[in-house]
């Protein structure tokens, strides 16, 4: 019989920013987790020495690790933590943070992810991404993510009836959210013809359905509520938050993810109710991912995403505020940092400090992550729901 | 199809994996499609293990299961990272799940319709690596090479063929020779820069 659950109450989390993106990079990950840091504590008024505790998350950093990153940027820690879960590392990192800080283990920790881009570097990563998908999913066309996604994506249109112009409609509104993001790296205007319009890639996944591989670092600090106020830093309370690893595992195909699982608990903690949610950022690696999103985390039921997509609107001004800062489809995917760049949004809206549109007095944000497709599905299912704290 | 020289293709499909996933190209040899099962509680694993998926017994023997599974999906590959695939698009890959519970990202041939039966099989792929490849159920397989991937870009069986093993020394590669020609292949030969202590065993057919 498990145990209830503690709940994060002093937990704050500050401090959003992002390394502007780069298509490629010339530089080594350690560069872009440098500047990351620097700009955690140029906005939060710190020395580097007051940050006792890191939580990176990174696929470009070999041969190195987290602990070689703090001798290497002259970081003295009291506590570390590295995530290897992709889209999922953000919301599952800001969980272990939030309980060392809750239990005094670390005073100010910085969550980072970042990874770079170069020729080659994405094929890199997949060929070699795991043992499974070496052995029994590479070999079938060597088309990584896409063929999978693919997959997944044609299984749940025969299934339950979505359309392209459903998936179309979510990466139209993002791209909408992205033009008034300064440094999203696809601004141009896109219609929903465009989409249509886009080669196919893996059908019936199109060009417009897959994010484009850059560089970039996103980062945040995870602290106590009295030391933010010491600090004197506007900040957002932790409401509650949930991960799931392997869930459904007999599922023949995947339709569904973890959060099915936790997500009355997930609401249940941050005492909400779905309406009460300001502002939502999916994991958005492809828009059928997102669209499972809605429904395993409850706001429409298995089956009705379609249906969800085409009753509300998804910019900044809509019915259903989603991916904010055009999400990954339209700002890029900085490989672990595109799982950190929803909780960093989240955050700036809660926080009223939007670098693109602001949903007007967003009070409330649920984040979501997703990640790691070992072999046929991913395994790795977050969600955290961001409430204001004083500002 | 009966040439007995090999012709080595500028590029091939991937050729790395594990030492345990290397043995399905026992399968291969003789036509017969293979899996690890769990000799305590008879799970059937795919991808290939090290310990039972259900009850974590490390005693996988492999044996021939149900080859029948059902397509659940399919795709049409218009963009691949690998240079043999990308000379080759599109490419029709699906997913099959089958009875015994595994779940098989597999090669299609012309004619599987998604929702259907399929008929998996292990044939040899462009880099003498065993793969999964469905077919239509009960259907004659009457090549059409127009399309990627036919029958022609695998090889089923060895009958009347030449074996290449790149690490000829290993106890592996001693197997499978065995393997080989109680599987009908006419000769097996090693190259003369046998790599030695290679994890995987590379077989090439001529």
């Amino acid at each position: 019989m498990s145990r209830a659950r503690a709940d994060y109450e002093g937990v704050a989390v500050a401090v959003p920013v992002t390394v502007p993106y780069s298509k490629q990079s010339e530089h080594s990950v350690h560069w872009w987790i440098a500047k990351a840091l620097q700009m955690l504590c140029k906005d939060a008024g710190i020395a580097k020495d007051q940050i006792d505790g890191l939580s990176l998350a990174s696929f470009t950093l070999a041969p190195d690790g987290p602990v070689a990153v703090a001798q290497h940027l002259g970081l003295e820690l009291r506590w570390i933590d590295g995530i290897s879960l992709g889209g999922a590392s953000s919301v599952v990192g800001l969980r272990h943070a939030a309980r060392a800080v809750q239990s005094g283990d670390a005073n100010i920790i910085a969550c980072i992810g970042a990874d770079i881009n170069r020729p080659g570097a994405f094929r890199d990563l997949v060929t070699s991404f795991s043992r499974f998908s070496q052995d029994a999913a590479y070999p079938y066309g060597a088309a990584g993510p896409n063929g999978s996604f693919a997959l997944l994506t044609d299984h749940y249109m025969r299934t339950y009836g979505a359309r392209a112009e459903d998936f179309g409609k979510l990466a139209v509104s993002q791209r909408e959210n992205a033009s008034a993001n300064p440094i999203a790296l696809l601004r141009k205007p896109m219609s929903l013809q465009d989409y249509l319009d886009s080669r196919p890639i893996a059908e019936p996944i199109r060009l417009f359905d897959c994010v484009m591989p850059c560089a970039g670092a996103e980062a945040y600090l995870v602290m106590h509520e009295d030391t933010a106020t010491e600090l004197g830093l506007p900040y957002a309370k932790l409401a509650s938050a949930i991960e799931r690893h392997n869930a459904f595992s007999q599922d023949p195909i995947q339709f569904r993810g973890g959060w099915q699982v936790d997500s009355d608990e997930l609401w249940g903690m941050a005492g909400m109710e779905h309406s009460d949610i300001d502002v939502v950022q999916t994991y958005d690696d492809y828009p059928v991912i997102s669209m499972m999103q809605f429904e395993d985390l409850g706001f429409c039921a298995k089956g009705e995403g379609p249906q969800f997509v085409r009753e509300h609107t998804f910019t900044t001004d809509g019915s259903f505020p989603h991916n904010t800062s055009g999400g990954q489809l339209s700002t890029g995917q900085a490989g672990a940092a595109g799982g950190h760049l929803g909780t960093v949004e989240a955050l700036r809206q809660v926080l009223g400090r939007s670098l693109g549109n602001q949903v007007p007095d967003a009070q409330t944000a649920l984040v979501s992550g997703f990640g790691m497709i070992n072999y046929d599905r991913g395994l790795c299912s977050a969600a955290a729901i961001l409430t204001q704290g004083a500002q | 199809m009966n040439n007995p020289v090999s012709i080595i293709e500028p590029s091939t499909a991937p050729v790395a994996r594990s030492a345990t996933a290397s043995e399905l190209v026992r399968g291969a040899f003789q036509q017969k499609f293979i899996m690890q099962c769990c000799t305590q509680c008879a799970a059937v694993q795919y991808p290939p293990r090290e310990a039972c998926y259900q009850c974590l017994s490390v005693d996988l023997e492999w044996s021939e299961v149900e080859n029948k599974a059902q397509l659940l999906a399919s795709t049409l590959l218009h963009s691949s990272n690998e240079p043999y695939f990308a000379q080759r698009l599109p490419w029709r890959t699906g997913l099959a799940s089958s009875p015994t519970g595994a779940a098989f990202v597999c090669h299609l041939l012309p004619g599987c319709m998604v929702g259907d039966q399929v008929e998996l099989s292990l044939r040899f792929d462009s880099a003498g690596r065993a793969v999964v490849v469905a077919q239509p159920e009960g259907e004659s397989k009457d090549a059409d090479d127009s399309q990627h991937p036919s029958a022609e870009d695998f090889l089923w069986g060895v009958q009347g063929r030449v074996v290449i093993f790149d690490d000829v020394d290993s106890d592996r590669a001693v197997a499978a020779t065995q393997l080989a020609l109680a599987s009908g292949a006419v000769a097996v030969i090693g190259p003369d820069q046998a790599t030695g202590g290679a994890d995987e065993l590379m077989i090439r057919l001529g």
